[in-house]
């Protein structure tokens, strides 16, 4: 009942640009039709009243023509009509209207009487459904009877009853019938034109969402009126740019990659043959490292960029499957609690971040332990450690690609400093998101909150 | 003369690259590790001393001046069976399809490590012949069984409920092992062989402790199973029939 109470205010208050112009369009055109038989109807009332009082105005006309009298005339003459001395009683409905109308119509005629009196006297009382299917009924529309009372002189009233037809029109249903035809002739076009507005301005936002995404925008078609098409034009122009920055910058980061491999492999192989001992070890560690933060610039510069679309996960077996990992390598990382959550993401793109978030748990916190619960829309992959943590406004730097905590720059620790960007990273590139807190027990608490498949 | 007696021990290898900086010294290296080595700076000389001697390897690397490593890599897998091992700088996935698709048995991301360059080496001589025909495990494919379904690019698992579940490493090389032959009994010699990372990963668990975690992922009962059976005094056995794309 609400729903369709709010679903029913809704329709009535559209947002769309074509809702809004059609709603103003449509009820304006129905203020104005709704004027206009106002005004029609006024016109037909008045006429009615000529026609509801001509017949009695002639008759009394006729009674006190003077010409052409005669005995059987007379007689015939003054047949249906009521000579009083009193005012007569009124059968009926008053009706001043057709008194006035019946009064100017004597006037016309040059006579001049003190009084008109009139009143109509309905059989049966019109009901709405004659009004609006008039003619449905087997009898013939009910006749209305027209007294029509006139003080001559002081002592003499004249009185003639007629019928007259009611207003037979129907008034609703022309109304509506009317503004149907009005609509289809206005609205029509309008629906036609607003949508060819709007087109363009809904594949505008759509594209704009998915500017930078791994597939990018596809262009928006150029229709519509000039100034769309226009913005259409310019939007094009602005994602070419944008794609080829985009473009650009993955070929810069993959020459990058490739042209510090080979010297990095040349002198790996350099040291491994040449140098012998605990220096070659070292150096072998730094050339690893230097090639794992190459590995992280170039998995940050891709993050969001997957060609494959997002698929169902359970993500507890996708944590359950990271930590496999981590044990079979004999990492201290914990199973809390963990049920099947489905949810619509990366596979590889999510394991990864998890895979950072244990690694840094694991360096920093001496132990991880991996939990998975669902809050709202969300499911929560929840990492804390039992380390210092991170002092507090230090937070958020640390989500800053190369930042890492003095205490951790020594040699032993310290990683490329990319891990929590890349995190982050992918958290919003799956629409989701990461945040750090400490935990009040001690330790550092990572929480990768993910939206749940629906 | 260095060769003399002792040539049928030392397998001969064709390592092609462009950068005489890798080139050079990695061929001396192979050279102290046992191996005869052969060099060559482009495909058109690889396909020259390729024509004149018995190699019974090639380390190619992927992006060179001209003819590149994969172009080179095919024409070899259409010759024959001639073990390939690909370098490439590049981590791209198309990459790393490509290349399998290509034929390669492997392949190596630089800045790699000689020893393990090595290790690589001796695994797929020693395999060569062992295992009998090569599957290329490519890292594209998708295999099908019993309403399963194994993507080799993201380790995952797809049930008919269509929700994917993550493999860990270990299962997913052992699953990947087995779809690949599927039917035949496999020692765990062969296992370990088939199952040896990429990278130098020490599996802590046995191969009967990694059998049990997987079969209680992919099997209705993990105590009664009916796709991955244990065949006395042989090893195991992959039996459900599948389906690669």
């Amino acid at each position: 009942m609400t729903i369709g109470l709010r679903t029913f205010t809704g329709w009535l208050r559209p947002r769309t640009l074509a809702g809004q112009t059609i709603l103003v369009v449509a009820a304006s055109l129905f203020l104005v039709q709704l004027i206009g038989f106002i005004v029609y109807y006024a016109t037909q009332r008045n006429q009615w009243f000529t026609v509801a009082a001509a017949p009695g105005v002639i008759r009394i006309l006729e009674v006190l023509d003077p010409r052409d009298r005669d005995e059987d005339t007379d007689r015939s003459r003054l047949r249906g009509v009521l000579l009083t001395r009193q005012a007569p009683p009124m059968i009926g409905q008053s009706e001043p209207d057709i008194a006035t109308r019946a009064d100017e119509l004597f006037r016309t005629a040059g006579l001049r009487p003190l009084l008109v009196r009139a009143a109509i006297n309905e059989r049966q009382p019109r009901r709405l459904s004659q009004l609006l299917h008039p003619g449905q009924k087997g009898n013939s529309s009910p006749r209305i009877q027209v007294q029509l009372s006139v003080q001559l002189r002081p002592d003499q009233w004249i009185t003639v009853f007629s019928r007259a037809a009611p207003i037979d029109q129907p008034i609703l249903r022309r109304v509506l019938m009317q503004t149907l035809f009005v609509y289809g002739i206005v609205l029509m076009p309008l629906v036609w034109f607003t949508s060819r507005l709007a087109a363009p301005l809904r594949a505008l936002t759509a594209a704009t969402t998915r500017v930078g995404t791994p597939k990018g925008a596809a262009p928006v078609p150029e229709v519509g009126p000039d100034d769309v098409r226009q913005l259409a034009n310019a939007f094009n122009a602005m994602q070419d740019r944008i794609r080829s920055m985009l473009e650009e910058k993955d070929h810069m980061l993959g020459a990058i990659g490739h042209d510090l491999r080979t010297p990095l492999t040349a002198l790996r192989v350099r040291v491994e043959t040449a140098v012998d001992g605990a220096d070659r070890d070292r150096m072998v560690a730094t050339i690893v490292d230097m090639q794992k933060m190459l590995d992280d610039i170039l998995s940050l510069a891709r993050v969001g960029r997957e060609s494959e679309p997002a698929q169902r996960v359970d993500l507890a077996a996708l944590a359950h499957a990271a930590i496999d990992d981590f044990e079979d390598t004999g990492a201290p990382v914990e199973r809390g609690d963990m049920s099947r959550t489905v949810v619509m993401v990366h596979p590889r793109a999510i394991r990864r971040a998890l895979t950072n978030l244990i690694e840094n748990a694991v360096k920093y916190g001496h132990r991880a332990t991996v939990s998975l619960r669902v809050e709202g829309q969300n499911a929560i992959l929840a990492v804390a450690d039992e380390g210092p943590g991170i002092p507090g406004d230090r937070m958020e730097d640390m989500l800053q690609p190369f930042t890492r905590l003095e205490a951790s720059r020594s040699r032993d620790t310290g990683g490329t400093g990319l891990g929590l960007a890349i995190v982050r990273a992918v958290a919003s590139a799956e629409a989701g998101w990461l945040r750090l807190s400490n935990r009040p027990e001690g330790g550092l608490l990572a929480e990768l909150a993910l939206p749940l498949a629906r | 003369m260095q060769e003399g007696s002792e040539m049928s021990a030392r397998p001969h290898l064709l390592l092609v690259d462009d950068e005489a900086a890798i080139r050079e010294p990695l061929g001396q290296y192979l050279q102290r590790q046992g191996f005869r080595v052969s060099e060559a700076p482009n495909a058109a000389e690889a396909r020259k001393i390729l024509a004149g001697s018995a190699i019974e390897l090639v380390i190619l690397d992927v992006m060179m001046p001209g003819e590149d490593g994969l172009s080179l890599c095919r024409s070899i897998r259409e010759q024959g069976d001639l073990p390939v091992i690909l370098l490439t700088a590049r981590t791209e996935e198309t990459d790393r399809i490509v290349g399998l698709e290509m034929g390669a048995d492997d392949y190596v991301l630089k800045p790699f490590s000689p020893r393990e360059l090595v290790a690589r080496i001796k695994t797929i001589l020693r395999r060569s012949g062992a295992t009998g025909p090569r599957e290329v495990q490519s890292a594209a494919a998708i295999y099908r069984f019993e309403g399963w379904t194994l993507r080799a690019d993201d380790w995952t698992l797809t049930g008919e409920d269509d929700v994917a579940i993550p493999l860990s490493t270990a299962d997913f090389r052992l699953l990947q092992a087995f779809v690949t032959h599927p039917r035949q009994v496999l020692s765990r010699d062969q296992l370990l062989d088939l199952t040896q990372g990429r990278e130098a990963h020490a599996f802590d668990r046995s191969i009967d402790n990694q059998i049990s975690r997987l079969r209680r992922k992919i099997e209705d009962d993990a105590r009664s199973p009916n796709l991955i059976k244990t065949v006395w005094g042989g090893g195991y056995m992959f039996s459900a029939d599948v389906t690669r794309e």
